[in-house]
């Protein structure tokens, strides 16, 4: 199969000039086309085509991720529906998945298989903060293992950089910080813009290298279909108006029935008043409110104002300025910085499809006080351009000079990352708040799910899923929490703590009565406006102490089998995973001592505690694994059989990688060894760690596989501050650890373990079980 | 030097105090590890930090004199950085023009730190407009070795620049800029060498021997005139550092640089920097809000001057950098679920073991305003780690010292609200350190002070309930607090008679809280125990609400005999019975030692006026004027009263009498003031063996006089 067959079976079309190059020419660091060349389906059939067709040996440098980071929703949503279409084009929907990680609850199932080919598509928030470790709305015993992936084998898209901020900084210093402290397979990031600013790229780490460029050719441009959407004409005029009510008498007068017209503000609150407007001024149009500040249901109800054939008028923020594929005849827009105005511009006259005169673009002026959430200055720049254009037309602004700027600040730095693989919560319970390298600072949101939730949730109230979520600045829900009480929830202690002022990224659970949303307008802010509460199906939250593969498995599982199991499953991913640099060998020790800690007396009083007195099962343990049925709590609390494991390993003389590994490999116990909060620090004057008293003996075990560990005093000393009789500290083997592979390896290494393990788990599940275990749940 | 042999270095130019000397000991051993031996550790010994590294003193005195390479500490935002037109420069221009390699990072900061003032446009020292955009700047753009000083100098935070309290004011303390002054000092240490052969000669060995005095505590040879900061007070220049006036700062310029590299590690991780849980949550590690409590000198005047505390962890096990450095970022004190705030919190952190385990004691350190606008650090006392079990007793009073605290932070707050707060600050310290009994004891009575301050304050404090009353503390506090001792039991029994609500307005109910108002209760003299247990009892008396005593709150006879004899006691058990009284339910140790002799006028009065009974189940009815009598020192009406009483109840009694001049207070009656006292000793609820024997006493004695011809009467008895 040629090049042009497969993006023909993929797309429908023929491919253009630069779509063929990016696929078979090296992969270039800045790919600049105009918005609506196809640079979605361009960078998903180039990166198919390396991966699976191309005959040279392009495929063993091409990672097996497909990243695409993307700065809106809109954007999120529409590039997951042409991936699709591509690759079921391409007959590989079978074997390619395609994973949306937008909103509060994401698609994790790609997390358990990193050994096939994937495509994630995803908003900066949710990729960025997962490539910084601190995976928003993700249970935090989970941020190593999407770290360690993401930093592994995938090639990273940035889209839309122009919209990405401080985002784009944070994705040159993570392909740079990868180069310098190695990742266990080769990755690789493009930078995709409509306008070819290299300015921003040039982050301190990133740029000594030299950047290659792909654009628009000579092919390109004389090419029928691209020409037509160059040579667009859109008629530019000023609206005098100010007032919502003024602007909505002016768009209902120039409004044509019978096509789609788009009117885009700057701020949620006046789309929302806008919207109200525009309803009363004509009530027979179809009017569509769009913004971010909605839950996705409420947002799907709007919808179909995103449909090629839409009649009526569509109010919207900067969400519907990128990416989204809609085609207004006429668009009124608040006046904004240049990059944004082009991007708004797009979105009229698309294709081309209206001639001379029939597309219309009406700008509104704004003072200075409401130039928010933008600087007047550059507000004024823009208007500076304006004020001497009539047509805004794809050849017009490609002939606007553009400012070409640094990176955006604050950067990223080695240091920031190095600190970020530690995911243990501060002393005040608190975890690094990454959002200031996410997005620009002024966007810093929590997410909101409202319900019926009476004086307090119980321990057992499922986590909201995404379909619940609406995304609110945290300050406006400060205000909202002066008078009300919001619920986050806490994993240490597992239950939902009452919370007045919540952190950027948090869960947040309101009660309905409290308010602040309506289910057409969105976040309001308002105590009166009270929304409908979702129906969703929901995830079960997340404790320190909770090991569902472990309690609720469904059968009883022997701790030699679950080991066979698990050592197997690392050699099917050693096989599927030619490429990678991983310590195999030692993966597979760790995976043959993982579970050892479960022999302890604690542990298995707890699996067994289920079980009739005679029942046979109680001769053939110890088990890794219980049939579910027992419900009880290990009596020692905060145990964490990995501890024991891992001094277990350690006592047979064992080496430090496989330790953390074998520590790790629940993502809660990991670079240090510190009692948990509430945990007392010492019984009977032996100090205690994570459940396990000092000098208490773990029982001899067999491991399976021949391997039989000795009976051993579980020595704490290493928990010490300069170590003990047992050697070194803890702190110090994790450190040097972290020092000697860096932390895009270890981190990857120990997330292999970790789906190895699951996976072993699943494969003794039966299937009711497997099916309602969410995968990678542990 | 074999490769593989670890030599044990002591350092004895490196100990705890002062706070550059801890610092030193840190930048050794960071600045070893990271550039000479990464298998580097070091502990504090007894005579110094105890370097364990591949190097000995040979080794690591050339490893500094011929390798080492300064950490780049470059601080634009400054004036007298060096990077402004009125600075010194004989620092930065060796700096830049040196060739060296070892100075090759700290060129390329500099050329990066003029690089973004270029770009920004800011050519004087920048004004507070500029200092934001030119940190972040620099934040993003520095070479990486560079950060370390910018983290440990600043933090951006939403709420504009944060500092921690070790490097002042981001680098600046007064008039000193500490960047400015580490690069004058590397000038002064590895500066070119210039003049005669003997001038050159004489610079050599002073620079080695600078080295060897920082490290080895070997004497200066030539001080240099650089001044030293916040760091080493005694060092320091100023007032009251030479005989008379005043002296430029004297120290080895290795002191200051290897200070610095130290001070480097103090830096907050990220972790701690991003937290963004509010307004004024940024916490750096082991760097805690002061108390004016827990050591000898402080007063009011310092709480307002002094910043912060440092409380720098000290340990035994030779510990490596890694994991030191992780160790200085987290800062862990615990207590209960939260992180120390305050000094009082950090005591008790450690008296719970609430700090990482394997560390020996803290040196702690405050800095205070002396010198104007310099600050110092003052050494305000070690603290060795080990379990006060004593200290637990805290938690029960945890929520209402930091009510106290808050409450006391105001500026509103009454003068004699904040002392008490100090006092109370001051004895929780001294628990957390000793958990002794006698610090409990003095624990509870600044707690009862407190308590009667805040009675004095009550508008004040039950105002939006800014300060509750202090919760009834549980009997165990009694257990640690109480000695086997007359006083303590005397105060323990007036506490047990139900003390606290005489003293206190509180509501009614299990919790204590204000009762705003309060019906006229006892009249209470301050500091006139006598006077105000007579007070007491007259009211009970007037009112016929008389207490009984409770449980097992009550004093012996001998107890009473002593309190008679002992009123300059009064003062120490007022004080120590406020705090006890603190206590829900009193409950002492039996003991009885009822044989003690006691005047007769106490029991006769004793037996009239106890509520318990005494003839058939009942207490006597109330004899009028007995009390009044008695406490207006006219023992004889009132033995007449109560003898009348007595018999006419029923029963027979005899007194005894003995020598007057054996006691003051023996025999009957004795003096006005004597008789005022013994009936203030009614107050004391006795135990019922005392009471037993006091009873059959009497009951002899009046057996006796039954012979004698004629029934003795009070005038018989002189």
């Amino acid at each position: 199969m040629t090049f042009d067959d497969l993006f023909e079976r993929a797309t429908g079309f023929a491919p253009f000039p630069f779509q063929q190059a990016l696929a078979e020419g090296p992969w270039p660091d800045l790919l600049t086309v105009p918005t609506g060349s196809g640079k979605t389906a361009a960078v998903v059939v180039a990166w198919l085509w390396r991966r699976r067709f191309a005959r040279t040996g392009t495929h063993p440098e091409t990672p097996r991720r497909l990243v695409y980071c993307l700065p809106t929703r809109g954007l999120v949503e529409q590039t997951v529906a042409v991936a699709q279409h591509t690759i079921a084009g391409a007959g590989l929907a079978e074997e390619i998945g395609v994973h949306a990680l937008l909103g509060g609850a994401v698609d994790n199932a790609w997390e358990a298989a990193p050994d096939r080919e994937q495509v994630l598509v995803g908003t900066q928030d949710q990729l960025l903060s997962r490539a910084l470790n601190r995976g928003y709305a993700s249970s935090r015993y989970r941020w190593p293992i999407q770290f360690g992936f993401l930093h592994s084998d995938s090639l990273w898209v940035f889209d839309e950089t122009q919209l990405m901020g401080v985002g784009l900084s944070t994705g040159t210093q993570l392909q740079a910080l990868r180069d310098k402290l190695q990742s266990a397979a080769p990755t690789h990031s493009l930078f995709v813009s409509a306008t070819n600013r290299p300015g921003p790229l040039a982050t301190v780490d990133f740029r000594c290298r030299e950047l290659v460029t792909l654009t628009l050719g000579d092919g390109d441009r004389g090419h029928p279909v691209l020409a037509r959407r160059i040579a667009a004409s859109k008629a530019l005029d000023r609206l005098d108006a100010e007032e919502p009510k003024a602007i909505a008498v002016a768009v209902a007068a120039a409004h044509q029935p019978g096509s789609r017209s788009l009117v885009v503000v700057n701020t949620v609150r006046r789309a929302q008043d806008l919207f109200k407007a525009l309803q009363k001024v004509c009530p027979d149009a179809a009017v569509r409110l769009l913004h971010s500040r909605l839950r996705p249901p409420d947002r799907a109800s709007a919808s179909d104002a995103l449909r090629p054939d839409f009649d009526g008028i569509v109010v919207a923020t900067q969400v519907v300025e990128a990416g989204v594929d809609l085609s207004a005849r006429l668009l009124v827009t608040e006046i904004a910085p240049w990059a944004s105005l082009v991007q708004r511009a797009g979105r009229c006259n698309r294709g081309g499809e209206f001639g001379p005169g029939e597309a219309q673009i009406l700008w509104i002026d704004l003072p200075d006080k409401s130039a928010a959430p933008y600087d007047p200055s550059d507000l004024d720049e823009a208007r500076q351009t304006l004020e001497g254009l009539d047509d805004l037309g794809v050849g017009t602004v490609e002939a606007v000079p553009l400012a070409d700027l640094g990176p955006t600040r604050p950067v990223l730095r080695r240091k920031d990352l190095l600190d970020l693989f530690d995911t243990e919560p501060d002393l005040a319970g608190e975890h690094i708040d990454v959002s200031r390298f996410v997005r620009d600072s002024n966007d810093r949101d929590v997410q909101v799910a409202w319900r019926v939730v009476g004086d307090k949730p119980g321990d057992e109230t499922a986590l909201p899923h995404r379909d619940e979520l609406c995304r609110v600045p945290v300050g406006a829900l400060h205000k909202l929490l002066k008078t009300a009480v919001g619920w986050t929830w806490d994993a240490l202690e597992g239950s939902w703590q009452a919370s007045k002022r919540p952190s950027p990224g948090q869960v947040v659970l309101l009660d309905v009565t409290t308010g602040g949303y309506d289910d057409l307008l969105g976040w309001t802010g308002q105590a009166k406006h009270r929304p409908t509460p979702i129906d969703a199906a929901n995830v079960v939250p997340d404790a320190d102490e909770s090991d569902r593969w472990t309690t609720h498995l469904g059968v009883y599982v022997a701790l030699t089998v679950h080991h066979d199991d698990v050592v197997a499953e690392v050699a099917t991913l050693q096989r599927g995973l030619p490429s990678w640099d991983a310590p195999w060998q030692t993966l597979a020790t760790a995976a043959r001592w993982h579970d050892l800690g479960k022999v302890h007396p604690a542990f298995q009083e707890m699996l067994l505690s289920g079980l009739e007195d005679d029942s046979p099962l109680r001769d053939n343990g110890p088990y890794a694994k219980s049939d579910g049925r027992n419900r009880s709590r290990c009596r020692r609390r905060h145990f964490r059989h990995e501890l024991p494991s891992a001094l277990g390993w350690l006592a047979a003389g064992g080496d430090d990688l496989t330790a953390y590994f074998v520590a790790a490999h629940h993502g809660k116990v990991r670079l240090h060894l510190r009692p948990r909060p509430s945990e007392p620090l010492e019984v009977e004057g032996r100090s205690v760690v994570l459940g396990v008293v000092d000098g208490e003996v773990l029982p001899a075990a067999e491991l399976g596989g021949g391997v039989r560990s000795a009976t051993v005093p579980l020595d704490l000393s290493i928990a010490r501050l300069g170590g003990g009789d047992a050697g070194p500290a803890w702190s110090h083997r994790t450190t040097a650890l972290l020092d000697q592979f860096g932390p895009f390896r270890l981190a990857a290494w120990e997330a292999l373990l970790r789906v190895a393990d699951w996976r072993g788990s699943r494969r003794r599940a039966p299937s009711r079980q497997a099916e309602t275990l969410e995968v990678g749940h542990d | 030097m074999t490769e593989h042999s670890v030599h044990e270095l002591i350092l004895e130019g490196c100990r705890p105090r002062p706070l550059a000397s801890y610092l030193v000991a840190i930048g050794v051993l960071r600045v070893v590890a990271e550039q000479a031996d990464p298998e580097a550790r070091g502990a504090w010994g007894e005579r110094g930090f105890v370097l364990h590294s591949r190097l000995d003193e040979a080794a690591l005195l050339s490893f500094f004199a011929d390798r080492y390479e300064p950490t780049p500490v470059v601080s634009p935002w400054n004036g007298g950085s060096g990077f402004h037109p009125p600075d010194a420069k004989d620092g930065i221009d060796f700096l830049s023009a040196s060739e060296a390699d070892r100075f090759a990072d700290y060129r390329e900061a500099i050329d990066v730190a003029r690089r973004v003032l270029t770009e920004l446009g800011i050519e004087n020292k920048p004004d507070k407009a500029d200092k934001e955009p030119l940190v972040e700047a620099l934040r993003s753009e520095l070479p990486d070795g560079a950060l370390a000083w910018l983290d440990a100098a600043l933090t951006l935070t939403n709420d504009g620049p944060k500092y921690p309290p070790l490097l002042g004011t981001g680098g600046n303390d007064g008039r000193l800029e500490f960047s400015g002054n580490f690069m004058a000092q590397l000038a002064e240490i590895f500066g070119p060498v210039e003049g005669s052969d003997r001038k050159q000669a004489a610079i050599r060995s002073n620079r080695s021997g600078w080295l060897r005095a920082t490290l080895l505590n070997d004497a200066v040879p030539s001080l240099a005139k650089k001044a030293v900061g916040q760091f080493d007070p005694a060092a320091a220049g100023g007032a009251n550092a030479g005989p008379g006036m005043t002296f430029a700062s004297r120290v080895s310029p290795w002191t200051y640089v290897l200070m610095m590299e130290g001070a480097l590690a103090f830096a907050a991780g990220t972790s701690r920097k991003l937290e963004s849980t509010g307004p004024g949550a940024l916490v750096f590690p082991f760097s805690v809000r002061a108390a004016g409590a827990g050591y000898g000198t402080a007063a009011d005047v310092e709480d307002g001057s002094s910043r912060d505390e440092l409380w720098l962890p000290l340990w035994e096990a030779p510990v490596s950098w890694t994991e030191l450095r992780g160790l200085l970022r987290e800062g862990r004190a615990r207590v209960g679920r939260r992180n120390a705030r305050n000094a009082v919190d950090f005591a008790r952190a450690i008296s719970r073991l609430g700090v990482a385990r394997g560390l020996s004691g803290f040196e702690r350190y405050g800095f205070h305003q002396r010198n104007g606008l310099s600050f110092q650090a003052v050494p305000l006392g070690r603290w060795s780690v080990r379990r006060v079990p004593e200290a637990s007793l805290l938690d029960d009073i945890g929520s209402w010292l930091e009510r106290l605290r808050r409450a006391a932070s105001n500026d509103r707050t009454p003068a004699s609200i904040q002392r008490a707060r100090r006092d109370v600050e001051r004895a929780v310290m001294a628990l957390c350190a000793d958990g002794s009994p006698a610090s409990v004891r003095s624990l509870l009575c600044s707690l009862g002070a407190a308590e009667r301050q805040m009675t004095r304050s009550l508008r004040w404090c039950a105002d939006q309930n800014t300060l509750p009353p202090l919760p009834w503390l549980p009997s165990n506090w009694l257990q640690a607090a109480l000695e086997d001792g007359e006083e303590h039991r005397l105060a323990a029994a007036l506490a047990g008679r139900g003390l606290r609500r005489v003293l206190t307005p509180l509501g009614p109910g299990r919790w204590a809280r204000w009762d705003e108002n309060p019906p006229p209760g006892v009249r209470w003299f301050e500091r006139d125990l006598q006077r105000s247990l007579i007070s007491w009892l007259l009211r009970e008396d007037q009112t016929g609400v008389r207490t009984a005593p409770q449980g097992t709150a009550t004093v012996d006879a001998a107890d009473v005999a002593w309190w008679l004899d002992h009123p300059e006691a009064d003062a120490a058990i007022e004080e120590l019975a406020y705090g006890v009284a603190l206590v829900r339910a009193i409950e002492l140790p039996y003991r009885s030692s009822f044989r003690a002799w006691l005047p007769p006028l106490f029991g006769l009065l004793h037996l009239c006026m106890d509520p318990r009974p005494l003839v058939d189940d009942r207490p006597l009815p109330r004899t009028p004027g007995l009390l009044a009598r008695a406490s207006s020192g006219d023992a004889e009406a009132a033995s007449g009263l109560a003898l009348r009483r007595l018999r006419g109840s029923g029963l027979r009694l005899g007194l005894e009498v003995r020598p007057a001049a054996q006691r003051p207070w023996q025999g009957l009656p004795g003096s006005p003031a004597a008789t005022r006292r013994v009936a203030a000793a009614l107050a004391f609820p006795l135990d019922l063996r005392s009471r037993q024997r006091l009873l059959s006493q009497l009951i002899a004695a009046d057996a006796d006089a039954e012979a004698s011809p004629s029934t003795p009467s009070p005038t018989e008895l002189r």
